[in-house]
């Protein structure tokens, strides 16, 4: 019941704050903020906006759909919400073939190839039905679940005896991964709960959760140690058949983003096939709970049709065979659709640790070049992951994890509030500074000031969850009327002291001050504008590093 | 900040209606554009009467790219699938009809390619050297192509100035995309943006004073303009963000920037502001997805692909957003547009 609780806590949450209009933003955070975690807390801004994008998945009530669905072929509902809830959240999902062999899926069921007509045919509409409108969806879903129990001979009382039906429905064959989907997905849901809101915050699906438990064989690694991956490890390993070795030399130099165009377990469970001839290196799931790893990155997946070859090319660079996609890239899917309408935040989250570690470990350039959509790069038959995959914050997010610019290593402190993160990096200038925006600054402008007996400082402030000792480094526009001496004021755990820098010189870039010890807490490096008179003093951005 | 909005008149709202067929036949131009109606992807054209011709045809994919200076060509990127792998190939269409000159051999990159004010040469991101690298090419067949940058981490999305001396481009070189500027031949390379965000598609003002480009330096995609010497950065909305901005498009004056905002629910919607700076004003209604724009030749009207009539279609309408015009009636998708001078 707690995911149910959950989703309702959230979206009051939302309702609440979207009730108040825009919110202003919070320049000046209390030192007593609480210490920043690996990543910026999330703010109720955060929170609001998680909720909205789960509410557009669901925008209409469905519950009384479940029902009439279940009532007419004699399924239990809940079972019917649980498969709907694991495999599309709830969304009525317009598929697209992700796996070549494999069926896109579509509706609220999930429904593909075979099982789409043949649902369709036993609830009596017709197959655009099925695909284009919930009902038909549900009741194809349901028709079916209906015609497999019988043929298993299930008493349809007991909702445990179910799951050999729910594995029929889908098309996992692979005995693990059917394990997986039975216990770890769609009897969790039935365990657990689930629900959804409409954006008008009404209640669009409501799953209560109950105590059952499946009638089918345990996944193996349930029961014991999960065999952890060679590259990732929190990842559980489960090795696909499908890879070859990278050309000897190759830099790995991207990550491929993908969604499965279905649920996780029948992800993972058709990359293992050896008759499916794809693979990927790794599978996050919906919740981001969990990651499978399978094949090793130092191995070559299959996951992008997109290749160079020299023989097509005039028989030059062959050295650079070495440019198919597959060779140079690591591949990460995501149970999830490229139709879907917004991504759960957990998974975001967890495929940017993944991508973060990806990256630390072959040197993969963090930005939006090199951490790329599937689709990008086989524009001809691929969209994924779609249109609503937040690459700004899924990008600053593996940033943040691996400590890249404003993130928990290196901390910039930019003159211009809107450009820092609140929760650890702020700028206090007085009025009497003036702005700039001459060329060569670092982010949005400067301060600057003309130098005279005043104590009148431009404070940069840093905040630091740990003690430790950092080196601070400064940016600033050189020119020929700015000082000799332009003195930088730091305070550190054995006082102050002040660094004059010759800010003629050393223009745009980065000027080390020098490395001293903190404290836990904000934190705080001032420039002054009391130094030699006739000049002016730029107060641009600091670097903590 | 809430009270951007359509100042009365978006989305056709001010009562003109569509525009009337004098008025359509009367505009200089034709818009190509990318249609699936013959399952693969073409190239079409439509003229602003509605009538539409078949540009490129064949089992391949084909995008258009941008329309060369004299209007004559069109570049276009030919997608093929051999064997499961995936080849691009940059060719120059000629419109008038005739066969298309590849430019190269087929390889897994060549994308993003841009020409030069006076139609001499073509810069590109190309694969055949690096990961990804800003070249020149010729629009012949069999010229080898030029270097302009040698970056392990890559460079991308070249910007040719307006008058030809110098390529803006994006690298990746300090760890995170920054805007440059070098000249022609790719010397004299110097770094615009500092940050350590993406700042990255870069595109010049008709009259070389500004580069617009995308940057989330505020935590959500925003465009800004900056002069090409890296000084006078601002927000090109100002206060009025809307939602996660792309896609701008200069008026051919150079006064005006048209560009999307991308909003709640899969919508999308057409701003325009001087770029001057001022307050950008909705030109669309941003019920349903409407984006791509692309200014005709004279400045007067613009094109856009929209989804609000269910369809993916081009539609046409006046720089004020009156007169919202459907252009293209494939039930298929189209999209892509391009507006190619009437000589």
């Amino acid at each position: 019941m707690h995911v149910l609780s959950k989703t309702f806590a959230a979206t009051a949450a939302a309702l609440a704050l979207s009730a108040c209009g825009p919110q202003p933003q919070q320049e000046t955070p209390p030192p007593e903020a609480p210490p920043a975690a690996e990543v910026p807390a999330q703010t109720a801004e955060d929170i609001a906006a998680e909720s909205r994008d789960a509410a557009r998945r669901t925008p209409e009530e469905l519950d009384a759909l479940f029902a009439q669905a279940a009532r007419e072929f004699d399924v239990p509902v809940s079972l019917l919400k649980a498969i709907s809830y694991v495999e599309t959240r709830f969304e009525h999902i317009q598929g697209e073939e992700e796996f070549e062999g494999r069926p896109a899926a579509f509706g609220l069921m999930a429904l593909r190839g075979d099982k789409l007509t043949d649902g369709a045919a036993l609830a009596g509409v017709s197959a655009s039905a099925v695909r284009d409108e919930p009902l038909a969806n549900l009741r194809a879903g349901a028709a079916l679940l209906s015609k497999y129990a019988s043929e298993e001979g299930i008493d349809r009382k007991d909702l445990g005896a179910w799951a050999t039906a729910v594995v029929k429905l889908s098309d996992i064959s692979d005995a693990e991964a059917q394990a997986s989907y039975i216990h770890n997905e769609v009897y969790s849901a039935l365990r657990e709960g689930a629900g959804a809101f409409t954006p008008r915050g009404k209640v669009a699906v409501s799953l209560e959760g109950s105590k059952v438990e499946a009638k089918f064989a345990l996944p193996k690694l349930q029961a014991g140690l999960a065999a952890l991956a060679p590259d990732y490890a929190p990842a559980i390993w489960r090795p696909s058949p499908n890879y070859n070795a990278r050309p000897s030399g190759t830099n790995v130099s991207m990550i491929i983003i993908h969604t499965c165009e279905g649920g996780y377990s029948g992800c993972w469970g058709w990359l293992t096939n050896s008759a499916a001839g794809v693979s990927a290196h790794y599978v996050v799931n919906e919740s981001g709970s969990e990651v499978s790893q399978l094949v090793r990155e130092s191995d070559r997946a299959w996951h992008v049709g997109a290749s160079y070859s020299c023989s097509l090319n005039g028989n030059v660079e062959c050295g650079l065979n070495g440019t198919s996609v597959n060779h140079f890239s690591v591949g990460i899917e995501h149970g999830g659709y490229a139709s879907q309408a917004s991504f759960p935040a957990g998974q975001i989250d967890s495929s940017a640790k993944l991508s973060c570690d990806i990256s630390k470990g072959q040197g993969i350039t963090r930005d939006s070049y090199h951490i790329v959509a599937h689709g990008r790069l086989q524009p001809s038959s691929r969209t994924d992951p779609g249109p609503n995959w937040p690459w700004s914050s899924y990008i600053s997010k593996i940033k943040s994890y691996c400590g890249d610019g404003g993130g928990t290593g290196t901390i910039v402190v930019d003159s211009h509030n809107a450009n820092n993160d609140s929760a650890k990096a702020r700028t206090d200038v007085p009025a009497s500074w003036a702005s700039g925006t001459s060329a060569g600054y670092y982010g949005s402008g400067y301060y600057y000031a003309s130098t005279q007996p005043i104590s009148e400082p431009v404070v940069f402030n840093f905040y630091m969850p740990a003690a430790g000792t950092r080196t601070i480094d400064a940016w600033w526009v050189a020119g020929t009327n700015r000082s000799p001496s332009a003195p930088f004021i730091i305070t550190h755990s054995g006082g102050n002291s002040t660094v004059t820098v010759n800010q003629q010189a050393g223009g745009s870039a980065w000027n080390a001050l020098g490395t001293y010890s903190f404290p836990a807490g904000w934190n705080k490096v001032q420039l002054s504008r009391w130094a030699t008179e006739g000049y002016v003093v730029m107060a641009d951005a600091i670097r903590v590093r | 900040m809430l009270g951007v909005g359509c100042s009365g008149r978006c989305g056709g709202a001010s009562g003109a209606g569509p525009l009337s067929k004098e008025e359509a036949r009367a505009i200089p131009g034709a818009v190509v554009f990318l249609s699936e109606r013959a399952g693969q992807k073409d190239v079409w054209q439509v003229s602003p009467d509605g009538t539409e011709t078949q540009i490129t045809r064949g089992p391949e994919d084909d995008y258009p790219g941008p329309v060369s200076p004299d209007g004559k060509s069109l570049l276009v990127v030919a997608v093929r699938e051999v064997d499961g792998l995936q080849f691009q190939q940059l060719r120059v269409q000629p419109l008038a009809g005739g066969d298309a000159v590849p430019l190269h051999a087929p390889r897994a990159r060549a994308r993003n390619a841009v020409w030069a004010p006076d139609g001499s040469w073509l810069s590109a991101e190309s694969d055949a050297q690096g990961f990804s690298d800003v070249v020149r090419l010729e629009p012949r067949a069999d010229v080898p192509e030029v270097r302009l940058t040698q970056v392990k981490e890559g460079c991308f999305e070249p910007a040719i100035s307006p008058d030809g001396q110098e390529v803006a481009f994006v690298c990746s070189r300090e760890g995170d995309p920054e805007i440059y500027v070098a000249k022609a031949d790719g010397t004299n390379e110097r770094r615009l943006t500092a940050f350590h965000r993406e700042d990255r598609a870069p595109v010049w003002s008709p009259d070389g004073k500004w580069i617009v480009f995308v940057s989330d330096r505020e935590n959500r995609e925003r465009l800004y303009l900056i002069r090409p010497d890296g000084s006078d950065l601002r927000a090109v909305s100002g206060e009025s963000f809307s939602g996660d901005e792309r896609e701008p498009a200069f008026s051919p004056d150079g006064k005006h920037l048209v560009y999307v905002s991308r909003e709640p629910e899969a919508r999308a919607r057409l701003w325009r502001v001087p770029v001057e700076g001022g307050v950008p004003v909705a030109l669309t209604e941003g019920q349903r997805r409407d984006d791509m724009p692309a200014w005709s030749p004279d400045g007067k009207y613009l094109a856009f692909v929209s989804e609000r009539e269910g369809n993916t279609d081009v539609y046409l309408m006046r720089a004020d957003g009156s007169g919202q015009t459907r252009l293209t009636t494939a039930k298929e998708p189209d999209w892509l547009p391009r507006w190619v001078a009437r000589r």
